[in-house]
């Protein structure tokens, strides 16, 4: 049977989720060190997947999450509770995914900033065929790989937004760049993403005659 | 349905449609205030085109947002637990105290 929720005992749920995050920081201010064991384990799956889809490495994702759970806990007395802790954690990873972005091209020629803020347009993916949907398998995973296979800035823009549930105005300011830029980014890389998922697309379409 | 049916030559009809496609994002993100949003929509109930288009987008954004999580290959909690309890004990069991998390 599917366990569905209405939208009230979700936003209750979410309550109580918080409440009982926040009684677990408390135990480890406290110095009970094993509470955020707890917390390591209720959110890792989240935060390796926010830094999974950022970076496109299993392997980066990985040290992003130890990362991750090693600064908010050297920095817990400064978490407000004015946001869940799962935000919280999620800003860090994105800031850690930047900051992993920005060395990773150190030796590169194109500087993130400098993609972050105007750049190349990227080469154009082919996109897929209700024949490739097929073929290649889950739907799941060819939406994963057109994500994946998105330029940099523009994947950064979508999955702040899609993922992590950001506003334009809110990804402005975490990446320190014009809304109007992050509304671009944000509208072309859906583009690209409609245009190599057409396969997908077309295939519901029909399902749906 | 002959998407240019309301214009008196194809050009005029795809300039008119591009420029409502050009809205169709900010149709999506609720930035258009109620008398363009209205006016788009009132298109997109005549073009079968645009409203192709802006079915494909909303339905786009549904895929990337339902995506399935990925299993991370390990459980992370023992690396994570043992470094945190390593930098703490590496200064010292007296000063242990100051290597809480800091309280602001």
């Amino acid at each position: 049977m599917v366990n569905e929720f209405t939208a009230r005992e979700n936003r209750t749920i979410a309550v109580v989720m918080e409440q009982t995050d926040a009684l677990i920081v408390q135990r480890t201010l406290r110095g009970e060190l094993n509470a955020y064991n707890e917390l390591v384990q209720k959110y890792q799956r989240q935060v390796y997947n926010l830094a999974y889809r950022m970076l496109t490495s299993a392997d980066d994702a990985g040290d992003i999450v130890q990362e991750t759970f090693i600064r908010a806990y050297t920095a817990l007395g400064s978490f407000r509770q004015d946001a869940s802790f799962l935000t919280w954690l999620y800003k860090i990873t994105s800031n850690l995914c930047i900051d992993h972005m920005r060395s990773r091209r150190a030796k590169g020629a194109l500087s993130l900033e400098v993609e972050l803020e105007e750049g190349r347009e990227p080469a154009a993916d082919r996109s897929t065929s209700p024949e490739d949907v097929v073929v290649r398998g889950a739907v799941g995973e060819i939406v994963q790989k057109a994500v994946m296979n998105l330029p940099d800035k523009y994947r950064i823009v979508v999955v702040m937004r899609h993922l992590r549930g950001l506003s334009v105005e809110e990804i402005a300011e975490e990446l320190n760049l014009p809304s109007g830029t992050v509304k671009t980014h944000l509208f072309r890389g859906r583009e690209m993403l409609r245009e190599r998922l057409s396969g997908v697309l077309e295939m519901e379409t029909d399902g749906r005659k | 349905m002959d998407e240019n049916r309301l214009y008196e030559s194809q050009e005029e009809g795809y300039s008119v449609c591009a420029r409502y496609r050009e809205r169709l994002p900010d149709l999506i993100e609720g930035y258009l205030d109620a008398m363009t949003a209205e006016a788009i929509r009132a298109h997109l109930s005549v073009c079968f085109m645009c409203s192709r288009v802006y079915d494909e987008m909303e339905r786009t954004i549904k895929l990337v947002e339902t995506l399935p999580f990925v299993d991370p290959r390990v459980d992370f909690g023992p690396s994570i637990m043992t470094a945190i309890s390593r930098q703490e004990n590496s200064h010292g069991p007296r000063q242990w105290w100051k290597w809480r998390p800091r309280r602001e």
